[in-house]
């Protein structure tokens, strides 16, 4: 046995012992009162005193003797006998132990055939309480056990139904993007095959971080704008010289892990709700950087100002509904006008 | 022996114009005489050369597809070609106005060319159109409300509100997590904006109906709302309002 298991089985050996002490205690006292109430006169204090130390000292010896060789692995759980045997050995000890202390207070000489004749009744009841004991207690811990792993599998549910929730949020490239991102490939085929085949790759690059490893709620920064820029340049290619965008990432920030295409859904409600109304010199700058603690990531663009009154759509609800399955309340989203117009998220920084 | 059809294309992206130009080319009868580089452009150009047909995109800047056909004085035929999903597009079919899924199918265009002479020229409200569709995009009831904390924006789900109440000028969305925030919005403004569940009781209170624990009556014919939440809140309601709870709540 090392030293830190010692020092567990220390403080618990003394907690134990405390608390059945006081049981002990409880059960003289019992005893004295119903001892009183039978005979219908105060027992002496003399006998009070003895029905004490008996009942003390041998719920103590007991209980000693059925945890020590539980902690030291000689009694077993299951083992009805052994357990039997411990606890009746424990009795005996304690009363041996408190005869001879009583002898010792009372004066008088303590012989082991004096009272031998006792044990006939004693170890009678000591067997029938052993055996309740034995299957109260096993009742007990079977139906902690099952509680316990109830709780476990709850837990695990909840971590699944979270996991799925994650999931479901996470992979939702929209169907329109992928149809016109093809019309334009089947054009560029005609036009220039080189530039199709650009398309073509970086089209597969985004569907397989979105498709492939849905498992993973969090992507590396680095990782993360390089799918966003994959993202935008198909839509360059799209939308031609209409639409320029710059990103940048703080030194600080770059080592940082945050949430899978959190950026990806934001940025496509920018292009449609703020850009897709400008015929020219649409801009979109994209930011991730270190505040303290947080992680600040923001997107804004010189398009439409959001409405005073924000519709709430897909892309905005399920970034609220990722980050705080992710967070719990532990993040901010803010939405401003002036002096630019952006959506800006902060996130605790998690290496 | 066919009519030639003078053709406007009118799509925000060029390749997409040029694709369709590419799709065209076979068909000896259909000119095109330009393209519409967005709403706007499309517009303007329609009025300057009178088309007979044109192929339109739907989601362009300036204005869309249908706010151009709203403001046009010449009236060709039109195709619509969009990425839309067929849902939306099935309000097309009514008015037999043909459309094309991007990207376009060369099955599906020989189609539409053999049709074009059945295609109905106008009559058409194209803004209510619109509306239809927009409806039928949107149809999605709101689930939450926006709250401001200075830059900050909060999302209160719907069914997280127990009740709304006006104190003084300020209206405030009490939550099933026991907080009160701070909306901008009127009392009034929530209930129109708000779904069935959400009932004005009073003047100044809403109360989210699937919170009650306890209808009591109170004094002068109002009825007392305990709400379901530790607090216990309760809203009383006012006199007027009475015929409309007592009938609402079936008593």
């Amino acid at each position: 046995m090392n030293f830190a298991a010692f020092k567990y089985l220390n403080r618990n050996l003394a907690k134990v012992n405390l608390n059945y002490g006081l049981m002990g205690v409880a059960i003289g006292l019992l005893i004295c009162v119903f001892e009183s109430t039978i005979t219908e006169k105060f027992v002496s204090w003399e006998t009070a005193v003895a029905t004490m130390i008996f009942s003390t000292i041998s719920t103590l010896t007991v209980t000693n003797a059925v945890y020590l060789l539980m902690c030291y692995g000689v009694l077993r759980k299951g083992r009805f006998w052994q357990f039997v045997l411990v606890y009746l050995l424990g009795l005996v000890i304690g009363f041996e132990f408190s005869y001879w202390l009583v002898s010792l207070i009372f004066n008088f000489h303590y012989s082991f055939q004096g009272h031998l004749g006792d044990y006939r009744i004693s170890l009678l009841i000591g067997f029938v309480v052993s055996t309740i004991i034995y299957f109260y207690v096993g009742q007990q811990t079977a139906l902690n056990a099952r509680l316990k792993e109830k709780e476990l599998d709850l837990v695990k549910a909840k971590q699944l139904i979270t996991q799925a929730e994650l999931q479901t949020l996470q992979s939702k490239i929209n169907p329109h993007f992928l149809y016109n991102a093809l019309n334009s490939i089947a054009s560029l085929i005609h036009e220039d095959a080189d530039k199709a085949e650009d398309m073509t790759l970086k089209l597969s690059r985004l569907f397989r971080y979105s498709i492939n490893s849905p498992q993973e709620n969090m992507a590396a920064v680095t990782e993360e704008m390089e799918i966003v820029n994959t993202y935008l340049e198909i839509e360059k290619i799209r939308f031609g010289d209409r639409l320029s965008f710059t990103m940048y990432i703080d030194k600080q920030a770059m080592n940082n892990n945050i949430p899978r295409f959190l950026i990806q859904p934001l940025v496509e409600n920018a292009l449609k709700h703020g850009l897709n109304e400008m015929a020219s010199n649409g801009e979109l700058k994209i930011m991730i950087t270190r505040e303290g603690e947080n992680i600040a990531l923001s997107i804004a663009d010189n398009g439409k100002p959001f409405p005073a009154e924000l519709n709430v759509g897909y892309g905005l609800q399920s970034t609220y509904d990722k980050l705080t399955l992710l967070y719990g309340e532990r993040y901010e989203v803010q939405i401003t006008n002036t002096p630019e117009k952006q959506i800006r998220i902060l996130i605790p920084a998690m290496l | 022996m066919n009519k030639t059809w003078k053709t406007l294309i009118i799509d925000d992206e060029q390749l997409a114009r040029q694709r369709l130009i590419r799709l065209l080319m076979p068909y000896n009868h259909i000119e095109i005489i330009g393209e519409g580089l967005n709403g706007q452009d499309g517009l303007e150009k329609i009025e300057k050369l009178k088309p007979e047909l044109i192929f339109l995109d739907i989601e362009m800047p300036v204005f869309n597809g249908f706010e151009m056909l709203s403001k046009l004085k010449h009236q060709p035929k039109i195709v619509f070609t969009t990425a839309y999903d067929q849902y939306a597009i099935k309000a097309f079919e009514e008015g037999s106005i043909d459309y094309l899924l991007k990207p376009v199918e060369t099955d599906r265009l020989e189609k539409t060319i053999k049709r074009l002479q059945e295609l109905q020229r106008q009559a058409v409200d194209y803004l209510s159109l619109e509306g239809l569709i927009k409806q039928m995009q949107v149809k999605k009831v709101i689930k939450t409300l926006t709250v401001k904390i200075g830059d900050k924006i909060l999302l209160i789900k719907l069914d997280s509100i127990i009740y709304i109440d006006a104190e003084d000028k300020y209206v405030f969305l009490h939550t099933a997590d026991g907080k009160k925030h701070l909306t901008d919005f009127t009392i009034g403004s929530l209930e129109e904006k708000l779904p069935e569940q959400f009932v004005r009781i009073h003047r100044g209170s809403i109360i989210n109906s699937d919170y009650i624990r306890e209808i009591r009556k109170g004094f002068n014919g109002g009825f007392v709302f305990v709400m379901n939440n530790p607090e216990n809140t309760r809203l009383t309601s006012s006199r007027p309002n009475g015929e409309m709870l007592r009938e609402r709540f079936g008593m």
